[in-house]
């Protein structure tokens, strides 16, 4: 009876075995895509994505040229801040700015790095610093603006999220 | 002996029907500005990486991402974009976390409406065409509100905040500024009685969003539907 059922059960596992090799051999991978349009759903637009791309979208390099200042000036004259807390704001971006492009270059390298190796690289990893590197700069703002000040930058950003989309994939085997 | 035999065959199962799964996720953000002039300029950001892992997956491990803007404003207008509207960003392997930013402008005249095609996207070799995003087209016009300042002033450090609601002679309800909008100078000088907003306004679907650079003004003036 045991020897029965045994073999009962390495059959069933063979048979899983070819049907498994079938599917890796024949399986077409699709992508499941999941896009969140801000313009139909601001509030699905997390706040920590939203501070992230506004960041990266008036932030300039060091050597910016006077048309990048300048583009610069125009995209923050939306926000109406009062002149101290528009300083402030700028001082904060531009530390935002060489911490996040050394973050990314970092990263990118240890990909290199990793994929010649044959291993998986530390993608979580990144997206973890990321996100502290974006909470970092929102706390130095909030304690660095004057009330009027974080009030028109919160509401800005708020309002903003409507230009935005975050999409995840998945694509499985 | 058996079991063991089993427990070696349900591990070589779980060996084969090991998965790999990638998640890319990429977001964007299409923004824009005015010079108060005649130059308007649109800035796109799309930026990410994909986590997970290729195990199993094949060409996964030598498949690339690269970051492309939709690029058309202002000239003429093409309804069915070409290769040539999309201009190359960032590039790496599909793990490589890729930011990138793009700046599209054109010059803008009053009672002109230019159509924009802006946006960003993210190509991938293992999978072809993109799917992650599609894109509107987006008109651009200049529009004119005179206003009132009903709403008075508020001083915040060097800055003066001026309230301001249409005031319009020709009796239409503006496209911009309504019901109010804010104009803001430095706080040495007093808000003007009258305003002339010059808006920059942006349509992308069924929204609008209206960006203001004003001038002083004498009085009431015909506003812009």
């Amino acid at each position: 009876m045991g020897t029965m059922r045994l073999t009962h059960l390495l059959a069933f596992i063979l048979t899983c075995l070819v049907s498994s090799f079938s599917q890796v051999d024949h399986q077409h991978l699709m992508p499941q895509t999941v896009v969140i349009d801000g313009r139909d759903h601001p509030d699905q637009i997390p706040d920590a994505t939203a501070y992230r791309l506004f960041f990266v979208s008036v932030s300039i390099p060091q050597n910016a040229t006077t048309s990048q200042k300048a583009h610069q000036a125009e995209q923050l004259s939306r926000l109406h801040m009062a002149d101290g807390d528009r300083q402030v704001l700028l001082k904060t971006l531009a530390d935002f700015q060489q911490k996040y492009a050394d973050l990314i270059n970092n990263y990118n390298s240890s990909v290199t790095i990793a994929l010649a190796r044959g291993i998986e690289p530390d993608s979580d990893g990144m997206l973890r610093e990321r996100e502290a590197l974006v909470q970092a700069t929102i706390d130095e703002l909030k304690s660095s603006l004057t009330s009027n000040g974080l009030i028109s930058f919160v509401s800005f950003i708020q309002s903003e999220k409507s230009h935005m989309k975050i999409a995840r994939a998945a694509l499985t085997q | 002996m058996r079991i063991l035999f089993g427990g070696g065959a349900f591990a070589i199962l779980i060996s084969f029907v090991s998965v790999g799964q990638m998640n890319p996720q990429y977001d964007t953000y299409t923004t824009w500005s005015y010079d108060g002039n005649t130059t308007v300029t649109a800035t796109v950001v799309v930026e990410g990486t994909t986590t997970g892992s290729c195990n199993g997956i094949p060409g996964c491990s030598s498949a690339t991402h690269t970051i492309k803007f939709a690029n058309q404003i202002g000239g003429s207008f093409n309804p069915n974009p070409s290769s040539a509207d999309w201009i190359t960003g960032p590039s790496g392997s599909v793990f490589s976390y890729l930011s990138g930013t793009h700046t599209g402008s054109a010059t803008i005249s009053p009672g002109q409406q230019i159509q924009a095609w802006e946006g960003g996207q993210v190509w991938c070799t293992f999978l072809g065409a993109p799917s992650f995003y599609n894109f509107p087209s987006i008109y651009i016009s200049l529009k004119t509100t005179y206003g009132q300042n009903t709403l008075g002033s508020q001083v915040i450090g060097n800055t003066r905040f001026c309230g301001y609601t249409p005031a319009c002679s020709n009796n239409v309800i503006p496209a911009c500024g309504n019901p109010s909008w804010t104009d803001s100078r430095p706080s040495y000088l007093q808000c003007t009685q009258y305003l002339k907003g010059n808006f920059l306004k942006v349509t992308v679907g069924g929204s609008y969003v209206c960006f203001a650079f004003d001038t002083d003004a004498f009085g009431p003036g015909p506003c812009d539907p």
